[in-house]
């Protein structure tokens, strides 16, 4: 018996990979943001800190 | 009449470019829209909709109590029919009036009248027709007021509605049987007896309002539509604007994602991620004992609880996202506020995945008005048929719609209703934030949910029509 490797079909699954792509990008785009955010709430939050 | 049952009755072709580009160009759509609701959209518009009544003639008229009596007993008719039809007749899900009427014609043709003319369905909905002709009755002879019935439980909400269609998205998806006569005309006699004593219990409006599955279900689309009443004035409001009291309720949460999960189920059906994975699944039951069918059942029933928890968890993480950029508001609060944007999604789900179904299966109730037992003489089951009106033999018109044509509607409903879900979205968080800042933010998350189930939307036709 012989198994064929996965690449080899690779056509069936990566076209409903692509269909993530929009979905995915935006994810990491938001989860980058929202991490700079917070190191800046946290930069600005130390600056007070020091000020006071 | 014999036809293909499957959902996604059409193959697409002579698409100029490949269907994944269609979900980009969707997503990219929305991206746009988003802009655009942020610079030229800046106060809550949807909130209040305004109301502008029609003529009081014609308000008396629609609100008159013949109308509602003629429009009741056309719907207990149509029930009668339906299980007369399915326990009498041929016992074939394309050929018997009960699967058609009650799979095709009411459950996927409602939903545009609901969307058009607003809650047409309270109208004619059977259940509550009997009801209030029981109470009538009793009333009559009883020669004075019924005893009041229970208070209806603030914290049961739309729970019974969810129940309601998560029974019937398992006999629609699930049972092996479930489309055959016979067992929708029992699934309906069942429902019947439930819904006869939630409204014993507590009251035929209460019960039909916040309780019975369909009359929850048509009623959130019908919120959509621009036609209402108010008092005894039908009138105008703005579009969508309905939708704005969404989500007060228990239960309404899940119950959009039994509707979207439900109808997402059904296209990935026949996509090869579930046919593969399905006979494992059954595997599995199987080796615990179950019959064959039984397995498979049991295999059908978690996907469509998967696919329900996955819609649900995918609605929950933009929730949690918005959650996340700050304001005081809590995550259940949250969850509520952003829930009227789902109601389109929900549309668009179903508008896109059914059309084809709707057109093509839709067209055989004139067939079966004529003939509602089946027994035709074309038929190759007997020719014991009735042709009531002439229309026995009508033949399915399969070039109603073409396969592209079918492909670019369904394209448009899926971005159409997810551009309404992200200004529905925008409106509230406009009203509900402080700072527009925050709402701003907080919407970020919210595209992101929409460019998800458009993503899964266009993904799961493909894989329907391919």
């Amino acid at each position: 018996m012989t198994t064929l490797p996965p690449l080899a079909h690779s056509g069936h699954w990566i076209l409903d990979v692509v269909y993530v792509l929009p979905f995915a990008g935006l994810l990491i785009w938001l989860f980058v943001t929202t991490l700079r955010e917070r190191r800046r709430q946290a930069r600005e939050g130390g600056r007070e800190e020091q000020d006071l | 009449m014999i036809f293909e049952i499957a959902h996604g009755i059409v193959g697409r072709k002579d698409l100029p470019i490949p269907d994944w580009l269609f979900g980009w160009a969707a997503a990219l759509v929305l991206v746009v829209s988003f802009v655009a609701l942020a610079l030229l959209w800046p106060e809550p518009r949807l909130q209040d909709g305004g109301f502008r009544p029609l003529p009081r003639r014609l308000s008396r008229v629609l609100l008159s109590r013949a109308v509602a009596v003629v429009c009741g007993a056309i719907g207990v008719f149509l029930l009668g029919v339906t299980v007369w039809s399915g326990l009498n007749g041929v016992q074939v899900a394309t050929a018997n009036f009960a699967s058609v009427f009650v799979l095709v014609v009411f459950w996927l043709g409602v939903v545009p009248l609901s969307v058009v003319f607003g809650d047409v369905f309270r109208a004619f909905n059977p259940w509550r027709a009997i009801g209030r002709a029981v109470a009538w009755v009793a009333q009559t002879a009883a020669r004075g007021p019924l005893p009041a019935p229970l208070r209806y439980p603030e914290r049961l909400g739309h729970w019974p509605g969810v129940v309601g269609l998560l029974a019937f998205a398992t006999l629609e998806l699930v049972a092996s049987s479930g489309d055959q006569p016979e067992s929708v005309a029992i699934a309906t006699l069942v429902y019947s007896a439930a819904t006869f004593v939630g409204m014993a219990l507590f009251g035929v409006e209460a019960w039909s309002t916040r309780a019975e599955a369909f009359g929850v279900y048509f009623n959130l689309f019908s919120r959509i539509s621009p036609f209402t009443r108010r008092g005894d004035q039908v009138g105008l409001r703005r579009p969508l604007s309905g939708l704005s009291e969404v989500g007060s309720l228990p239960g309404t949460v899940p119950l959009l994602a039994v509707m979207i999960g439900s109808v997402s189920f059904d296209g990935i059906g026949e996509a090869p991620l579930w046919t593969g994975m399905a006979p494992d699944i059954a595997g599995f039951f199987g080796d615990l004992g179950l019959s064959q069918q039984m397995a498979l059942e049991a295999a059908f029933l978690v996907g469509l609880l998967a696919a329900i928890a996955i819609v649900l968890g995918f609605y929950m993480l933009g929730v949690a996202g918005a959650r996340s950029v700050g304001g005081r508001l809590s995550t259940r609060q949250i969850a509520r506020a952003f829930l009227p944007s789902m109601v389109p999604i929900a549309l668009a789900y179903v508008a896109a995945h059914y059309i084809t179904e709707l057109l093509y299966r839709g067209q055989a109730i004139v067939e079966l008005s004529s003939s509602p037992l089946g027994y035709l003489a074309s038929n190759p089951l007997g020719d014991e048929g009735t042709d009531l009106f002439g229309t026995a033999n009508e033949p399915i018109d399969y070039g109603v719609i073409s396969a592209t044509a079918a492909w670019y509607y369904q394209v448009g409903f899926v971005v159409a209703g997810h551009v309404a879900g992200l200004a529905l979205a925008h409106d509230k968080a406009l009203a509900i934030y402080d700072e527009a800042r925050l709402a701003v933010r907080s919407q970020y998350w919210m595209l992101a949910v929409m460019v998800g189930f458009t993503s899964l939307a266009l993904w799961l036709l493909a894989q329907s029509n391919g």
